[in-house]
């Protein structure tokens, strides 16, 4: 229900403000080609321009908190998200050499949903080098991958023409809703799907690998495998939300931390509250990025500025983050 | 017949020999007590009887089957673990802890209700479930030790390795774990294999009249396997330990009792 209301509130508020029930006649008038009396603009706006970035805000929201979840039972530590293992800087590294490449924005989806499984996938490798994965060594693989890749991506700060593609890059890495591409909407939801249902599917085994690795498989878990599938689940639900949306901090982080004071540890509850409590806060926060000021402020801002001080707080409250 | 049998097993860590040529038999409803000195290689022998550590030579079986043949969840369905320590990671719920203990049997054989009610029958075996709603993160060390015990149980595998299990516990856990164990191998037929540092351990078992046997590690070597009463000798185990012992009884109770004398 309130995903619901907020859906239609994110939808109606905007340069062009419209009413609630204006909003489900023009989706019913492009659905049903009944005319309903709304100018066709309106319907325009409404189909094409806020039902995608509403609805692409919920996805994008659920995909991060599920993934960020699943990365803190994985890794037995509240404070990771899903960034860990290299994704966000992978894709972020990808974006800006497509940018680069192509003095475009054009092909930064595609590169950045690449590179981010890529970096994922090397973060492994690593892990791999002394034989065992072990999460100790993933999480060792994870930073340095990621500032391999963050320092890469400074690089190509440095050497991007100030004017043009520097600012591309950097806003692109702010993360944004405001120009989704509908030709990248297949590919990023299927990928955020597919991710998202794994993860579902992973829910009572990340409870069990939670226990630590020899637990899990003294209880009969196939801990690489399971490990395996939750890795890919998580990485494919971030690189979609990524190649639509930009890099956004935080959500993953905090939003499971939240969804803890509602429905406490159990990941089967847990995940798919986060979901829901991820897609409503990026909702919400991109309707402020929109209204705040004249300009669009980025996401990625809004979720840190509103986020950071959140965490602070949790900080506060569990001592460091311990789950005493 | 032997439910459990290792032969020859060796394990180094790398060029690090940790223990090796180690051979042992544990019979069905039979206790086995591993003790030795710290270092001795206790927890990784146990490591490896469970297949957390592959061992490089030897062999361990399950019925005749090597454990390197039994999938994870095969492996399982035959042994449960307990961990000397266990690192607490997100405060769920004791019920749903136990439960993890069934987590290898799909959800088409065993309903979700099913599982519970086997994890409560666990709590209630050993004796916690009134603490079945709780937190699992905010337990006492006996209570989380008892904990995980019922989840082992609620395994259903018939054999049982813990490593040090009555370490920290005070003496009315100890009493309730080692009382446990006693009571599945008698009643229930499960191998029952525990390292400790405690010699009163295996004495206790003798003279409650379990079918207890032991063995003494030290140097990564298993100097004999044999009933507890032939193998704790004062000086065997002043030459492992450098520490003089007797094993006495108090009046007439027929109960025996080591004590490791701190004068030098």
């Amino acid at each position: 229900m309130m995903l619901f209301a907020i859906l239609i509130l994110s939808m109606s508020v905007g340069r062009y403000p419209l009413s609630p029930a204006d909003i489900i006649l023009a989706v019913l008038q492009r659905i049903t080609g009944h005319d309903y009396g709304i100018n066709a603009a309106v319907v325009s706006i409404v189909m094409d321009n806020r039902l995608i970035r509403t609805v692409s805000g919920a996805l994008v929201g659920a995909a991060l908190a599920a993934s960020g979840c699943a990365f803190q039972g994985l890794f037995r530590n509240p404070l990771v998200s899903q960034g860990v293992l290299g994704v966000s800087s992978g894709a972020g590294f990808g974006a800006a050499l497509s940018i680069l490449l192509f003095s475009g924005t054009a092909f930064a989806p595609g590169f950045a949903f690449l590179f981010g499984i890529c970096a994922v996938w090397m973060s492994f490798l690593v892990a791999r080098i002394c034989g065992e994965v072990t999460i100790l060594m993933l999480v060792l693989g994870g930073t340095v991958i990621s500032s391999i890749f963050s320092s890469l991506l400074s690089f190509l700060k440095y050497v991007a023409d100030p004017y043009n593609q520097l600012a591309s890059i950097v806003f692109w890495n702010m993360g944004s809703l405001a120009s989704v591409e509908s030709s990248v909407v297949p590919v990023s939801y299927a990928s955020m799907f597919f991710g998202m249902v794994l993860l579902l599917l992973y829910t009572n085994k990340i409870n069990v690998l939670s226990m630590g690795d020899t637990e899990a498989f003294s209880m009969g878990l196939d801990v690489r495998k399971t490990r395996g599938m939750v890795i890919t689940g998580a990485t494919f639900a971030t690189a979609g939300a990524v190649c639509i949306a930009g890099t956004i901090g935080w959500v993953g982080l905090i939003i499971p931390h939240m969804a803890r004071f509602f429905v406490k540890s159990d990941n089967r509850h847990l995940i798919p509250f986060s979901m829901l409590l991820g897609a409503v806060f990026l909702m919400l926060i991109d309707i402020l990025c929109r209204t705040l000021t004249g300009a669009e402020i980025p996401l990625g801002i809004m979720t840190s500025v509103i986020g950071g001080p959140f965490f602070i707080y949790l900080l506060k409250k569990y001592k460091g983050g311990g789950w005493k | 017949m032997s439910v459990l049998k290792i032969e020859k097993l060796s394990f180094s860590y790398g060029s690090k020999k940790i223990f090796s040529d180690i051979s042992f038999q544990v019979r069905q409803g039979e206790m086995f007590c591993l003790a030795g000195p710290n270092g001795c290689g206790k927890s990784t022998l146990l490591h490896c009887i469970s297949g957390h550590l592959k061992y490089q030579s030897g062999e361990v079986l399950i019925n005749d089957q090597s454990i390197r043949l039994h999938s994870p969840g095969k492996l399982a369905d035959r042994m449960a673990y307990v961990p000397q320590n266990h690192i607490r990671s997100f405060p769920y719920q004791v019920l749903d802890v136990v439960a993890m203990g069934q987590i290898r049997s799909p959800a088409s054989l065993l309903s979700k209700n099913e599982k519970e009610d086997l994890a409560l029958s666990a709590l209630k075996e050993v004796g916690i479930s009134h603490l079945a709603e709780e937190e699992y993160t905010t337990l006492s060390g006996g209570e989380l030790q008892l904990v995980l015990l019922a989840r082992a149980l609620c395994q259903n595998s018939d054999i049982l390795i813990l490593d040090e299990p009555a370490a920290h516990l005070d003496i009315q856990h100890t009493h309730r774990i080692m009382n446990l164990l006693f009571r599945f191998s008698r009643e229930k037929g499960k191998s029952v294999v525990i390292s400790t540092h405690d010699f009163n351990h295996p004495l206790q078992f003798e003279d409650m009249g379990a079918n207890v046997k032991m063995a003494l590690m030290d140097h990564g070597k298993l100097s004999g396997v044999s009933s507890p009463k032939s193998l704790l000798s004062p000086n065997s185990l002043e030459q492992m330990y450098q520490v003089k012992s007797r094993i006495v009884k108090v009046s007439d109770s027929p109960e025996r009792h080591f004590i490791a004398t701190w004068s030098e």
